[in-house]
């Protein structure tokens, strides 16, 4: 909670997390994507929003991100995240593993999408 | 004319005997004369045949005045009743609709014409305040007569044979229903932004929700994975 407040303080992007306990789910980028649509995610001025999707009861996650944000960082970032995510879930708690993703991903958004001074 | 009329003899000689008995006996006690007519006819209405037979009685009996003519047609299912002018009060609280419905369609449902013609006339007595009713004093000559067990206690209205079953879809509706509430309630979620926190209930399928009016995420980026 308290990463994706400091990453939304510091780029103009949109981090979320989503944490379910779901059954039986078969697949979970398609309703991260789903979810990613209920919650207007695509109605950033410059696309540059990211859900991280986690289910604890099936162990699976899933990242997606809108056109902005993938257009500036590409396919290979976000199979590298998901590497990461998978090892830091594997070896802490979930929580500590989904805000080092919320950081990681603050850091690229606050490279490419960082908050106007005025 | 005695106390049943039943030119058709559509009750039992043993049964029409002793209901005979009973109102014989309860007339006595009471000086109310209970008149039963049992048809058969299905050109016969109800309420003008009793009327008619009622006007016809009236002028025969000792004392019109407190007297109750109980008419039942079992082919038309149809129940009437008339009452002198000392039994006004009982005609006008006499819920004839209760007792038709209650006890003798439901028992002629079943079949059971006797039994139907029976337990309408002992409940008619029974609302009549019939002192050998209320003391039970009825039972022995029935008894006598082969009208068995369970004589006071009608049916319980059932629905007729060869109806649809309903109660099977009722109860695994009742478990769709109440599996489906569980499954909601385990499947707690949450979701985090920059303002907050806020439970998930997804309460209404995810197929039957109306689609967001955003924009669709036609290039965007992602992945997925297990751990």
């Amino acid at each position: 909670m308290r990463a994706i407040h400091y990453v939304s303080q510091r780029t103009t992007g949109d981090v979320r997390v989503h944490v379910s306990r779901r059954r039986f789910e078969k697949d979970p980028m398609a309703y991260t994507l789903r979810l990613f649509e209920r919650y207007r995610l695509t109605r950033t001025t410059q696309r540059n929003a990211v859900l991280v999707y986690l289910n604890l009861h099936t162990r699976r996650f899933a990242i997606v991100a809108d056109e902005g944000l993938h257009r500036k960082t590409g396919q290979k970032y976000w199979d590298e995240l998901a590497v990461n995510l998978r090892e830091d879930l594997q070896s802490t708690y979930f929580e500590n593993a989904l805000a080092m993703a919320v950081f990681t991903l603050g850091y690229t958004l606050e490279k490419h999408f960082p908050v106007e001074k005025s | 004319m005695g106390s049943i009329y039943d030119p058709q003899s559509i009750l039992p000689l043993q049964v029409s005997k002793a209901l005979d008995r009973i109102l014989h006996e309860s007339e006595e006690l009471t000086r109310e004369t209970v008149l039963l007519v049992v048809s058969r006819d299905a050109d016969e209405k109800a309420e003008p045949r009793a009327t008619e037979l009622f006007e016809a009685w009236k002028r025969d009996t000792v004392d019109p005045v407190s007297a109750v003519l109980l008419y039942l047609n079992v082919e038309r299912q149809e129940v009437a009743v008339r009452a002198g002018v000392g039994m006004d009060r009982f005609l006008a609280e006499f819920p004839t609709e209760r007792v038709t419905r209650k006890i003798f369609l439901s028992e002629l449902s079943h079949g059971d014409t006797t039994r139907a013609i029976v337990l309408t006339t002992l409940e008619v007595l029974r609302l009549l305040e019939n002192p050998v009713v209320q003391k039970g004093e009825e039972k022995a000559p029935l008894l006598e007569a082969g009208f068995s067990s369970g004589m006071k206690d009608p049916f319980i209205a059932r629905p007729p044979r060869g109806t649809f079953p309903v109660w099977p879809f009722a109860v695994l509706a009742s478990f769709l229903i109440l599996g489906y509430f569980l499954w909601v309630a385990l499947s707690a979620e949450a979701h985090y932004s920059g303002e907050g926190w806020a439970r998930v209930r997804n309460w209404i399928p995810g197929f039957i929700r109306r689609k967001s009016d955003a924009p669709p995420l036609v290039t965007g980026g992602g992945v997925s994975g297990n751990f």
